[in-house]
């Protein structure tokens, strides 16, 4: 917390000691989203939410500042309050962009990764349809890097082709779902993402890589340590994330005329010589507008697979007991289904309703949300 | 095949039925610039012109949005709301009249604008095209 304070403080600063010419020229803008929700089960948990009615595990508020110091060149920040973190202020984005001509333009600093067709505006729920992201799909716990990435749009024919290649690390704490977060790093990361717009058809592919992750899950840290005592290094060494090959790709589409919509996406991700299993995720959804309000209906599934099962054989049973439950633990294979009503309430404000039923195959457990949000831009 | 029939006469006469809008507004510049830009500076794809836009209440960017851009105002408006917060674009600056477009375009000779009424256009700006 104290090195968002700290960057929150550094690009404040940043903003304020511009040359006044500039400051007269920052544009500010914001949004926010102010959801509440609870489970319908006294023993449901879902998204971070529970039986008691909890506006914060997905609320928030955002104010961007963008100033323009020539033509070309340009700094943005946008400083974020979210509910899941008692409201601390974090810098969530802070960047140069370099507009090198009408195609192309550069952004260097702190960034989001592009991951998913709507996870550079995740956070903007505005921007999209749902109430939530699919949780099926949307579920790499970091987005943010630090580093380079080049936007660049073409022409071709009646279509436009946006590319976005990104080059960059990650260093953040995040949460995995246990208790404690862990430390995550990922070093030497490239990608890229590929929208091609034809009309009211959108189709992106994205392809992502790192030779360098590593996470540092406290869960199995105790279970490395005797599985190297026991002299199984090996087996600890193929189940820690350490200096392991990650890579992410995904594909997805979304059409939208002015009356009704359908899309979907379909990712794979793979962390090589680690015991998170391969993960692959999908959803589909579509929906229909009214005049003032829409209608619509996801469903979404988790299918993830542990790679080489073998590479986890160890010779004493109580350990290969421990092994099996910390591999076994980590795979998710999840149904989901949400109906969702939007309301558009002002105009710059939504708002929406959501019930979302999940279904997890392997523990056989099935929980309800119900929830409510206000999204709007400024 | 029936069906894919009924489909393609629905489909047609949903595409057929923008051209319902059409009014007397008109796309200009004072640069001479090819019909498939205009859709392109509108959507942040493109920032040859400097477009600017007529209030969001009004009719003539609801038909040019509708009919030229293709999107509804409420299919834009998130769709700017993504490119501006995720460092994609910067929103277009809004005028609150034909006359307030007419007078900025004469100042500027890389600006792009519409204005419902076509009689305001003078001789300085071209017309690229009408809605």
């Amino acid at each position: 917390m104290k090195n968002s304070l700290l960057a929150c403080i550094g690009a404040s600063a940043l903003l304020i000691s511009l040359p006044s010419h500039a400051q007269d020229k920052i544009q500010w803008s914001g949004f926010g989203n102010i959801a509440a929700g609870m489970t319908t089960g006294s023993d449901d948990q879902l998204f971070g939410y529970d039986n008691n009615l909890d506006f914060n595990p997905e609320s928030l508020f955002a104010l961007q500042a963008k100033a323009d110091l020539s033509d070309k060149l340009s700094i943005t920040t946008q400083i974020m309050s979210r509910g899941e973190e008692d409201f601390d202020l974090g810098v969530e984005w802070a960047y140069l962009q370099y507009q090198f001509n009408d195609s192309t333009s550069v952004n260097v600093g702190k960034l989001r990764l592009p991951f998913y067709m709507y996870s550079d505006s995740l956070d903007v729920g505005y921007s999209y349809h749902w109430l939530r992201t699919p949780q099926s799909v949307y579920r790499v716990a970091f987005d943010n890097y630090t580093g380079v990435s080049v936007q660049h749009n073409a022409f071709i024919g009646n279509f436009i082709f946006n590319t976005q290649v990104v080059a960059g690390n990650m260093n953040d704490d995040i949460d995995i779902g246990g208790a404690e977060l862990s430390k995550a790093e990922m070093n030497n990361m490239i990608g890229f993402n590929t929208s091609a717009i034809y009309n009211n058809l959108t189709m992106r592919i994205a392809y992502y890589q790192t030779n360098d992750t590593n996470i540092e899950f406290n869960e199995i840290s105790g279970l490395l340590d005797t599985l190297r005592q026991a002299g199984a290094g090996q087996v600890a060494s193929e189940l820690e994330v350490s200096e392991d090959k990650g890579t992410f790709a995904s594909v997805g589409f979304m059409y939208d005329n002015f009356n009704w919509f359908v899309g979907g996406e379909y990712t794979n991700l793979e962390v090589e010589g680690s015991y998170i299993p391969e993960q692959r995720s999908s959803y589909l959804t579509a929906g229909k507008r009214f005049d003032n309000w829409a209608l619509h209906a996801t469903v979404g599934q988790t299918d993830d697979k542990i790679s080489n099962a073998e590479r986890f054989t160890v010779p004493v049973p109580q350990l290969q007991a421990a092994v099996n439950q910390v591999t076994t633990n980590v795979v998710n294979e999840t149904t989901y289904t949400s109906l969702g009503a939007n309301f558009n309430i002002a105009p710059s404000a939504v708002l929406k309703f959501d019930v979302t039923h999940s279904d997890d195959k392997l523990t056989d457990e099935s929980d309800v949300l119900v929830s409510a949000a206000v999204q709007f831009v400024f | 095949m029936k069906k894919i029939t009924l489909f393609l006469i629905v489909f047609a006469a949903s595409v057929l039925s923008f051209s319902t809008f059409a009014q007397n507004g008109v796309v200009v510049s004072q640069t001479e610039i090819n019909e498939e830009s205009v859709s392109r500076i509108y959507l942040g794809q493109s920032q040859v012109l400097k477009g600017v836009n007529l209030p969001e209440d009004s009719a003539a960017r609801k038909a040019f949005e509708e009919s030229l851009v293709g999107k509804s105002g409420e299919q834009l408006k998130r769709h700017w709301a993504k490119l501006k917060f995720t460092g994609r674009g910067t929103p277009l600056n809004e005028l609150k009249s034909d006359d307030e477009v007419i007078s900025f375009l004469l100042n500027n000779p890389q600006g792009i604008g519409y204005v419902s009424d076509k009689s305001k256009v003078t001789d300085e700006l071209n017309i690229i095209t009408s809605f």
